[in-house]
C-alpha cells in the first residue's frame, strides 16, 4: 500500500517554471520589505505574542466558565447571511426566501439548514446571480463545545439534482465559512441551481470535497442520492424545497 | 542556522530548495489545484522569512513549515471552498508538473477528507511517526492514530487490497 501512496504524492510537484514564479515572488516579497521595517514588523510580532498571550489567558477563564455551551440559538438566515455575505443578503429578504430549520445529527456534529433563497431579483450585486440558489448551512457540534477555525474547509455542501448523475458534474458552488458564537454558518451558492427547478434537488454536506461513492450513493432507478449509513465521517443530506419560483428572473 | 530577519537571497533559495516539494504537497492537499497551491507556498515561506523565529535544525525548520503551510490553507479556505468537481472524473488534474494522470489510488488519496490526506501524507510519504505528526499538527496522538485508521479504512473500501496495516 505505501508504495502506491508514494507513487499518489510523487505525482504532485510544481513545474520548474511553477517553481521559478514561487520563488521570484519569495524574494520579491522579501526585497520590498526593508530591513528596517522587517525588524519592527518582528518587534511587532513579539508584541502581538505578548497579546496574543493576554487573549489567550481571557479565553482560558472564559472557557472555565463557559466549557460547554448552552445550546445557541441559531442566527437566522437573513441575519446570517449578513454575517458571511452582507451584498448577497437582499436575497433572505425577498419573499421566496423559505426558512427551513432542519437540523440532522451526524456523529459529533449537528448540521442544520436554515434557509435557502434564490438568486434571481437581487440589484446591486456584481455577479450574475440569476440562477443561483443559495443556502445558509449551520454545523455544530453535538456535544455543545465550540466550533473552532480548524473546521475551515471540512464541511463540503454539494448540491445534487435528480437524474444527474454526480460524477458528471452536476452544478458548482462556492462560499463563504465563519464562525459566530461556537457555530460554524457557510453561505453556500450553488451556480445555475435555479435551472433545474422542476427537479428534485437535495443539498449533501459532507467532509469529503465531492461526490464520492464512500459518502454517498446514486440510485440509477430514481435518479436520487442517499447517505451511505456505514460511513463514518460526515454525510448529511436536505431535500431544498425549491420550486418554479426559485427561477422568476428568467 | 541563520537568523530570520538577516537571511541573503543565498540563504532564502536554499531554505526554499530544501523544503518545497514537501510544502507545495501539503498545500496542494488543502487547495487541490495548482494556482491555488502556488499562492499558498509562497505565502507559507514569506510568513517564514517575515518571522522571528528561529530554528534548531533542518527537521525543526520542516515541521514549523508543514504546520504553517496547513494554517494557511486553512485560513485561505475560511472564505471560498472550492468548486465540485470530482477529482475521479476528470482525465487531468492541473497538478504543475504538467499535468497529472490521475489513476485509481491517486484519486482515491486525493479524494480523503483534508485532515486525513494530511497525515497520510505525512505519515506514509514524509515517513513521521504517528507521535511526531501529532506534535507537528498540534493533536493528541490517538487523533492521528484514528485518522489513519479512517483513512486505511476508506482506501479499503475503494481500491481494496492491503490497505488495513
Amino acid at each position: 500500500m505505501s508504495n502506491d501512496i508514494k507513487k499518489a504524492w510523487d505525482k504532485i510537484s510544481p513545474s520548474e517554471a511553477a517553481a521559478d514564479r514561487m520563488q521570484n515572488q519569495i524574494l520579491e516579497s522579501v526585497r520590498a520589505s526593508p530591513q528596517n521595517e522587517r525588524k519592527v514588523f518582528a518587534m511587532n510580532i513579539s508584541l502581538g505574542r505578548k497579546l496574543k498571550a493576554a487573549v489567550v489567558a481571557v479565553a482560558v477563564l472564559c472557557v472555565c466558565t463557559l466549557t460547554v455551551y448552552a445550546a445557541v440559538a441559531l442566527l437566522t438566515a437573513e441575519q446570517a447571511a449578513e454575517f458571511l455575505w452582507p451584498e448577497l443578503a437582499q436575497a433572505f429578504r425577498q419573499p421566496e426566501a423559505i426558512e427551513i430549520n432542519k437540523t440532522q445529527v451526524d456523529g459529533a456534529y449537528n448540521i442544520t439548514l436554515i434557509g435557502i433563497a434564490p438568486g434571481a431579483g437581487l440589484t446591486g450585486v456584481d455577479i450574475a446571480a440569476k440562477d443561483h440558489i443559495f443556502a445558509i448551512v449551520a454545523v455544530q457540534k453535538s456535544d455543545g463545545s465550540a466550533m473552532k477555525e480548524d473546521a475551515f474547509g471540512q464541511f463540503h455542501p454539494i448540491p445534487f439534482i435528480q437524474g444527474q448523475k454526480p460524477w458528471q458534474g452536476g452544478v458548482d458552488s462556492a462560499g463563504v465559512v465563519k464562525i459566530k458564537d461556537g457555530v460554524l454558518y457557510l453561505f453556500v451558492d450553488c451556480e445555475d441551481l435555479a435551472l433545474f427547478s422542476d427537479k428534485a434537488i437535495t443539498l449533501g454536506v459532507s467532509d469529503i470535497f465531492c461526490f464520492d461513492e464512500v459518502s454517498y450513493t446514486y440510485h440509477e432507478s430514481t435518479g436520487l442520492v442517499t447517505p451511505n449509513e456505514e460511513y463514518a465521517g460526515v454525510n448529511v443530506l436536505f431535500s431544498l424545497p425549491i420550486d418554479a419560483s426559485f427561477a422568476k428572473g428568467r | 542556522m541563520a537568523e530570520s530577519l538577516l537571511r541573503t537571497d543565498r540563504e532564502i533559495v536554499a531554505i526554499y530548495n530544501r523544503h518545497l516539494q514537501t510544502v507545495y504537497r501539503v498545500c496542494f492537499a488543502y487547495m487541490k489545484n495548482a494556482a491555488d497551491t502556488e499562492d499558498a507556498v509562497s505565502d507559507t515561506f514569506i510568513k517564514m522569512l517575515q518571522s522571528d523565529v528561529s530554528f534548531e535544525n533542518e527537521n525543526h525548520e520542516k515541521a514549523w513549515l508543514i504546520r504553517t503551510a496547513g494554517n494557511v490553507c486553512k485560513n485561505k479556505l475560511k472564505h471560498w471552498w472550492r468548486k465540485n468537481e470530482p477529482l475521479d472524473m476528470v482525465e487531468n488534474v492541473k497538478g504543475g508538473q504538467d499535468d497529472i494522470a490521475v489513476d485509481e489510488t491517486f484519486a482515491a488519496v486525493m479524494a480523503l477528507p483534508d485532515k486525513y490526506k494530511t497525515v497520510v501524507h505525512l505519515y506514509y510519504y514524509e515517513q513521521y511517526t504517528g507521535a511526531e505528526i501529532a506534535e507537528m499538527l498540534q493533536k493528541p496522538h490517538s487523533t492521528i492514530r484514528n485518522y489513519l485508521h479512517e483513512a486505511r479504512k476508506l482506501l479499503h473500501k475503494k481500491l481494496g487490497g492491503e490497505f488495513y496495516e
